[in-house]
């Protein structure tokens, strides 16, 4: 009888408590992914956001042997004359718990917004960069960067 | 055109690196590296380069996010320009590092 029981609990517990852990780790990306939607909520504001994958280009390679390092450059296609300009380049990622990553802020001596760090991603994770111009408009481009547990 | 700037101050050093971009006049690809010991608790959170004593590019970064601060932009420099980097930590302390001579 006791042999049943004991059979019994391990079935209850391969169905309930075995699955809530990838529960929590997804809880905990989903909180990401709404802690990074209202991070760009609260940058955009009242202005209409324009994704513009052929303006921003954004290259973002895992590192090897590095662990988490992920090679990042955003090179922006835009003429940089006073007139029109890139003031300030967003970098955002659900994949680290600072959502924010990096704030850069451009010159009227910068002839190109260009940006290339390395950052650090624990998981899996969409990368957003924005850009603003001095005319307050904001535009996005966003790319997927795959951590592989062996990297 | 290619130089190498190494600074030393105490116990932080930075390395800057210009390089020619695309052969245009004055138009230089900067790479700046400051070492520092990154740590949970000791990150850079802000830098600032600037060239003649101009703002060039200001970059703000969070904690475990840029472990090696390490930046690349691009701008036009004038000719022997004095750089100068900028560099604040989470401890709000100032690290403040200039070339001596002509940097490029």
């Amino acid at each position: 009888m006791n042999k049943l029981k004991r059979k019994f609990i391990k079935l209850i517990s391969a169905i309930f408590v075995a699955p809530s852990l990838p529960i929590k780790l997804l809880a905990k990306q989903d909180e990401n992914k709404i802690k990074l939607n209202n991070y760009i909520k609260k940058i955009v504001g009242k202005r209409t956001l324009v994704t513009s994958t052929q303006v921003i280009s954004i290259k973002a390679n895992p590192i090897y042997g590095s662990g988490d390092l992920v090679f990042l450059e955003v090179d922006v296609n835009y003429p940089m004359i006073s007139m029109n300009r890139i003031t300030k380049m967003y970098i955002l990622s659900s994949g680290n718990d600072n959502i924010k990553i990096a704030e850069v802020f451009f010159s009227l001596y910068n002839t190109k917004a260009y940006f290339n760090t390395k950052i650090k991603l624990s998981k899996s994770a969409p990368i957003v960069v924005l850009i603003e111009n001095n005319r307050n408009k904001i535009a996005q481009a966003i790319q997927y960067v795959y951590i592989s547990d062996n990297a | 055109m290619k130089n190498n700037i190494i600074l030393t101050n105490q116990n932080i050093q930075a390395i800057i690196n210009i390089k020619k971009y695309k052969n245009k006049n004055d138009v230089y690809k900067i790479t700046f590296i400051i070492n520092f010991n990154t740590s949970s608790t000791n990150y850079i959170k802000q830098v600032k380069f600037l060239a003649n004593d101009n703002l060039i590019s200001k970059i703000i970064t969070s904690e475990n996010a840029t472990p090696t601060p390490s930046y690349e932009i691009i701008a036009s420099l004038p000719n022997n320009a004095k750089i100068t980097i900028q560099a604040q930590d989470n401890h709000n302390k100032q690290y403040v590092y200039k070339t001596k001579n002509k940097s490029k």
